[in-house]
C-alpha cells in the first residue's frame, strides 16, 4: 500500500515574494523589490522535483535467535534501496512485534540512500514468552525539496521466537472421523479407561476383560476413549471496540490476541489437527481449516500482512459494520468445526455471537486477554463488564481463558481446561 | 522503561537553523558595517551571544523538565527567555541611530523566536514558532532594505539565509516527529539543507544577472502588466 501526498511545505514562501515586493513599491526602492525575487525562486522549488520512487529490500537479523523471556535480543535491519533513484530523505520506522518492548537504541532511522546502497540501524527489544513476528516497516520518502512525501511499507519476514510457547493445545471434545490425539465420549480403541460394557460378537479378543471372565465367567468388553482429530478455526476479534489497551504505552487487546493466536497456531501445527484463520474487523478473513507445512506458511503470512490482523487501533470515527462479518463467519464454520475465539469481550457482540455458536452445537473456547485497569473508574467498570461476560459464557458451558498478557498462554490453557480458572 | 521515541526537534537540523539565522543577522548588517551602527559588530556580536545563550537556558530547561525537576526547570526557562528578551533589549537600547538599531533588534528577536521554536518545551508550537521565526527574520531583512543602505547583495544572501533557517527548522521538527531524537538523522539533513542553500546560490546568481542587464526604460503601463504577471505566476506557483 503507497500513498503518495503533498507536504504543501513551500506554501508560506509565496508571502515572502509578495511581502518584499509590495514593501518595495511602497517605499520605492528596487533593492527590497529585488528581494522577492528570493521568494519567487523557493516559490518554484518544489516544482523541480518529483514524487520520488521508492525501492527497497528489508532484511532483518536477530540475535540470539532462541533467547529466553526476559533477554535482551538485538535487532539489526539493514535497508538497500534497489531501485535506480537516489532518495535523498528516507524515513524509517521498523514494526517492533506489538506485544515486546523496545529496551535500548530506537527502531526508528533516517538516512540518504544512493542506488545501491545500504543503511544499518540496531535496536534491542526484550524477549517475551511466544513468538512474535513483526510487522512490515514503514517508510517515508520525502523528494530533495520536501514537496511530497511517499508512504509506503517493507515486509520482511522476521520472528523472535522464545522458548515456553503452548506446549499442548486442551481442545473441547467436538471432533471429526480421523484418529487423532483428542479422546471423545465414545468408545473404542485408545489408551484411556472409558467403560466395560456386554461382550458383542465382533469384538476383539484383545479387549475382552479376561480376569472378570475368570472370576465370574461374564464375557465382557473393554472400551477406552476414542481418540479423534479436532477441526479449529481460530478467530480473532480486531473490530474497534477490541482495541483497547490499559494504557498508552501498553498492547492493545488485539496486539494480545494476535500473539496467543500464533501460539496456538504454531502448536496446533504439531498436531495433526486441521487449523483454520479466521478475523472480523477491517475486512473479514477467512483460511479453511487445513493441515500440512504449507497450510501453516500460509496461515502465518496471513497472520502477519492480513489487514484485518494490523494491530493498529482505527481512527475514532470509523464504522466497519461487522455484523455481517459475523453472520458469514457462522455460515462458513462446518458442523465439527471448533472454535478458539480471541477477544477482550470489550462489548456485547462478541459475547453474543460466541453464546450463540455454543448454542447451536459448536465447542467455544474464548481467550480473553485482559487489558483491563484499576487506575481509572472507567476501567473499574470495564473490569466488572468483562468479569460479569465471563461469568455469563461459563454459566453457558463455553470455555473461558482468563489472560493476563503479562503471563505464558500455555499455562492457562491447561488450567482452564481443568475447570480451575 | 526509557522511552523509545522522543518527539522532539532533531538537534542537526536545529543547529543548522540557528547558524542560518545568525547568518541572517550578519548578512542583514552587512557584517556588522552597515551605516549607524557605531560600535559595528562587538556589539552585534554580544547581542548575539546572549540571544544563543537564552535560547540554550531554553533547551537547558526542557531537558531538566523531562528529568522531573520542575522548580529548577522553570528557573531555568525564567532565565532563558530573560536571555532571549535581554539579547533584543540590548540592541534596542544600544549605541547608533534608530534604523539601524531597529533591523538589528527585529533579526535578532527572529533569532531568538526561532531558538524558541527548536527549543524542545512544547513541541505543538515548535513548527509554529519556527515559521513565525523565519518571518521575523524576513521581515528583518526587508527592513533593513527599506531603512538602512546594506548592499544588495548582503540582503539577497540574508534573504537566503532566513529561507533556509526555516527550511532546517521545520525539517527538523519534522524529522524529530516521525523519526525521533535518538535515531541518527543528521546526514539528511545535511544532504537536504545544502539542496536549499545551493538553489538559493543560483536563485541570487540568476537575480544579479538580471539586475545587470540594466533594464531601465519600461513604460509604466509594461511596468504594471509585468507586475501583474508576476502575481499571477506567483499564484500559480503557490498551488503546489
Amino acid at each position: 500500500m503507497t500513498t503518495v501526498r503533498r507536504t504543501r511545505r513551500w506554501r508560506g514562501v509565496v508571502a515572502v515574494a509578495l511581502f518584499a515586493c509590495a514593501i518595495g513599491l511602497l517605499v520605492q526602492d528596487a533593492t527590497v523589490l529585488l528581494l522577492g525575487a528570493v521568494g519567487a525562486g523557493y516559490a518554484a522549488y518544489p516544482w523541480l522535483s518529483s514524487p520520488p520512487s521508492v525501492e527497497l529490500a528489508v532484511e532483518r537479523s536477530v540475535e540470539p535467535t532462541d533467547p529466553a523471556a526476559g533477554d535482551e535480543v538485538s535487532v539489526t535491519v539493514r535497508v538497500r534501496n534497489v531501485g535506480s533513484e537516489t532518495l535523498s530523505d528516507v524515513r524509517l520506522v521498523d514494526g517492533v512485534p506489538p506485544m515486546l518492548t523496545v529496551c535500548s537504541g530506537t527502531p526508528r532511522h533516517a538516512a540518504v540512500l544512493r542506488p545501491g546502497g545500504t543503511t544499518e540501524f540496531t535496536y534491542a527489544v526484550r524477549a517475551e514468552h511466544g513468538r512474535h513476528q513483526f510487522d512490515p516497516t514503514t517508510v517515508l520518502a520525502r523528494d530533495v525539496t520536501g514537496a511530497t512525501e511517499v508512504e509506503t511499507t517493507v515486509h520482511a519476514e522476521t520472528a523472535v521466537a522464545c522458548a515456553a510457547s503452548v506446549p499442548e493445545v486442551p481442545l473441547r471434545r467436538q471432533t471429526r472421523h480421523g484418529t487423532g490425539t483428542v479422546p471423545t465420549d465414545e468408545g473404542g480403541s485408545g489408551t484411556e479407561f472409558h467403560q466395560t460394557r456386554e461382550y458383542r460378537t465382533g469384538d476383539p479378543l484383545s479387549r475382552i476383560d479376561w480376569k472378570r471372565r475368570a472370576k465370574t465367567g461374564e464375557l465382557t468388553t473393554v472400551e477406552f476413549r476414542e481418540e479423534r482429530l479436532a477441526s479449529v478455526v481460530l478467530c480473532l476479534d480486531a473490530r474497534a471496540p477490541a482495541y483497547r489497551a490499559a494504557g498508552d504505552e501498553e498492547p492493545n487487546a488485539v496486539a494480545c490476541g494476535r500473539e496467543g493466536l500464533s501460539q496456538l497456531l504454531t502448536a496446533l501445527a504439531d498436531t495433526r489437527n486441521p487449523v483454520g484463520l479466521a478475523a472480523v474487523g477491517r475486512e473479514s478473513c477467512w483460511l479453511p481449516p487445513g493441515s500440512g507445512d504449507d497450510h501453516l506458511a500460509r496461515a502465518r503470512r496471513r497472520v502477519g500482512s492480513h489487514p484485518a490482523f494490523s494491530t493498529l487501533p482505527p481512527s475514532p470515527e470509523t464504522d466497519w459494520e461487522t455484523d455481517g462479518q459475523l453472520r458469514q463467519l457462522r455460515r462458513r464454520l462446518s458442523p465439527g468445526t471448533q472454535v478458539v475465539l480471541f477477544s477482550p469481550l470489550a462489548d456485547e457482540a462478541m459475547t453474543a455471537f460466541a453464546l450463540e455458536l455454543e448454542g447451536a452445537g459448536t465447542a467455544v473456547t474464548v481467550v480473553v486477554p485482559d487489558v483491563t485497569t484499576t487506575a481509572t473508574r472507567g476501567g473499574q467498570l470495564a473490569a466488572i463488564e468483562r468479569t460479569e461476560r465471563i461469568r455469563r459464557l461459563r454459566s453457558a458451558g463455553v470455555r473461558v481463558v482468563d489472560w493476563s498478557p503479562s503471563d505464558p498462554l500455555g499455562p492457562e490453557l491447561l488450567r482452564a481446561q481443568e475447570g480451575l480458572a | 522503561m526509557t522511552r523509545t521515541h522522543v518527539a522532539q526537534p532533531t538537534r542537526a537540523g536545529s543547529v543548522l537553523a540557528l547558524l542560518a539565522a545568525v547568518g541572517v543577522v550578519a548578512a542583514a548588517t552587512d557584517f556588522g558595517s552597515v551605516a549607524g551602527l557605531t560600535d559595528g559588530a562587538e556589539s552585534l556580536g554580544l547581542a548575539l551571544g546572549v540571544e544563543l545563550v537564552g535560547v540554550a537556558l531554553l533547551v537547558a530547561a526542557a531537558a531538566v523538565r523531562r528529568r522531573g525537576y520542575r522548580v529548577v526547570a522553570g528557573l531555568l526557562l525564567v532565565a532563558g527567555v530573560a536571555g532571549v528578551v535581554g539579547g533584543v533589549v540590548a540592541v534596542a537600547a544600544g549605541a547608533g541611530t534608530l534604523p539601524a538599531r531597529v533591523v538589528v533588534a527585529t533579526s535578532v528577536a527572529g533569532v531568538g523566536v526561532l531558538g524558541a521554536g527548536v527549543a524542545p518545551l512544547r513541541s505543538n508550537r515548535a513548527r509554529g514558532l519556527v515559521t513565525a521565526g523565519a518571518a521575523v527574520l524576513t521581515v528583518a531583512v526587508v527592513l533593513g532594505g527599506v531603512l538602512t543602505d546594506a548592499g544588495a547583495f548582503s540582503l539577497l544572501v540574508a534573504m537566503v539565509a532566513a529561507v533556509v533557517a526555516w527550511d532546517a527548522g521545520e525539517r527538523a521538527v519534522s524529522l524529530g516527529e516521525q523519526v525521533g531524537v535518538r535515531a541518527r538523522t543528521w546526514p539528511v539533513e545535511v544532504t537536504r539543507t545544502a539542496a536549499t542553500a545551493l538553489f538559493g546560490a543560483l536563485v541570487v546568481g540568476a537575480t544579479f544577472a538580471v539586475r545587470e542587464m540594466n533594464v531601465t526604460n519600461v513604460p509604466l503601463v509594461g511596468l504594471l502588466l509585468l507586475l501583474c504577471g508576476v502575481v499571477t505566476v506567483l499564484v500559480a506557483l503557490s498551488n503546489y
